[in-house]
């Protein structure tokens, strides 16, 4: 096979194993890594298996308000899915030491917040598929890039995940053309008025420019592969057609660079972004105390299954 | 002497695959033999040895499978694209890779 042989770094070598990272070397669980990319692992593991689970009140609340059987079945799914996604992330979590406790006590304590497109309501359900397209593809574009990171486990997460994703992908396009092309005209409204301001938000869901963020020497660890910008860009070219094909010009400011391809859009308020990051909105009070409650009324079963004796 | 399961993850980032099993007085044998007998025309990245008992099993019933997958052929990418299509409507290619 024509790939080179790199070889895995001495046990705490950290220039060595830096060195073996730039290269393209990728880390497999139980491998010596130091501290610093423990970290950096875990944050990054972390914040996407709250993520996972932290809005599923208001999936819940969605599906309980589908109008049909037939639409609440897909609903119930991607609940589960998304449930069982914190679950895998949460396990690989587990085996780097850092308890499920844990990672619930972070988000309660105010160390993890939501990401920005998550602090905001979804008001109709037509509404409803325009935020899932939006943030869903977002969340696949960020997940098909970690798949390439150098921590193999989590690599091995987002492949697992991705699949399921499109299926909610697919779901909620479905949705958005069902209601575009036979709903109500107050349906096709709800729909093209929320795609219009979801795809605003959404282009925050990537995380400011690089040079707004100071001090996370990110590209050191390539856990986190590709920059923010990129990911946007990368969004923009997948997602615009398909709004547009809904009916929608979601920014009027919307061009692309005919010679690098780059999209030049209306400028982002980035001061107010860093301003709400760090504050919970109304939803997400909403959000953290039905985590707080939920977590509390489950916690008898946490404990009795911490004091199951071992199977001999 | 006890049974032991091999499985070898031929490439970084690869899943661990079954490959066969041997029969070893302890686990480092069992290693041994594994390497011996199934890795001698591969390179590979990792190989693991499990004691047969140490292994649960479940095996699937085809019948119920065969159902559950079909109740919830919704939860699959495909059954919404169908029906995009269906409805005149070319859905992108969405790639994962």
């Amino acid at each position: 096979m024509g790939e080179p042989i790199l070889r895995p770094p001495a046990i705490g070598d950290v220039d060595g194993f830096v060195a073996y990272i730039q290269a393209g070397g990728k880390v497999e669980a139980g491998d010596w890594m130091p501290e610093e990319y423990k970290n950096e692992v875990m944050k990054i593991a972390g914040f996407q298996a709250i993520l996972e689970v932290v809005p599923m009140p208001l999936f819940r609340k969605w599906m309980y308000m589908a109008p049909t059987l037939w639409r609440r079945r897909p609903l119930l799914g991607k609940i589960q899915d998304e449930v069982g996604h914190c679950h895998i992330t949460a396990r690989m979590l587990e085996d780097m030491g850092k308890s499920r406790e844990e990672l619930f006590n972070d988000y309660l304590e105010g160390r993890i917040h939501l990401n920005y497109p998550f602090k905001f309501p979804v008001e109709s359900w037509g509404e409803l598929p325009a935020f899932l397209l939006l943030t869903n593809s977002a969340a696949i574009v960020q997940f098909r890039s970690l798949s390439h990171g150098s921590y193999l486990p989590y690599c091995r997460v987002m492949k697992k995940i991705m699949r399921e994703e499109s299926f909610h992908f697919y779901h909620a396009l479905q949705l958005c053309h069902e209601l575009v092309t036979e709903g109500t005209p107050r349906q096709r409204a709800q729909v093209q008025e929320g795609l219009a301001k979801w795809w605003h938000i959404a282009l925050y869901q990537f995380g400011p420019p690089e040079h707004l963020t100071k001090g996370r020497d990110w590209r050191k660890w390539r856990v986190k592969v590709d920059d923010n910008e990129a990911l946007r860009q990368q969004w923009i070219t997948m997602l615009y057609p398909i709004v547009r094909s809904l009916g929608v010009e979601p920014d009027p400011a919307l061009e692309r660079d005919p010679e690098t391809g780059e999209w030049r859009y209306s400028p982002l308020d980035w001061e107010r972004f860093f301003q709400l990051i760090r504050q919970r909105t109304p939803l997400e009070e909403w959000y953290v105390d039905e985590f707080r409650r939920t977590y509390q009324s489950d916690m008898w079963a946490i404990k009795a299954l911490k004091e199951l004796p071992l199977a001999a | 002497m006890r049974e032991y399961e091999a499985f070898v993850r031929f490439r970084k980032g690869e899943p661990l695959q079954h490959v066969g099993s041997v029969r070893a007085p302890d686990p480092e044998s069992a290693a041994e033999a594994a390497y011996h007998i199934y890795l001698r025309l591969d390179t590979f990245e990792r190989l693991w040895v499990v004691d047969r008992e140490c292994i649960t099993e479940l095996v699937s019933d085809p019948e119920w499978d065969r159902r559950r997958i079909e109740e919830t052929e919704f939860r699959r990418p495909s059954f919404f694209v169908r029906k995009l299509t269906a409805a005149g409507y070319t859905p992108p290619k969405l790639s994962t890779g």
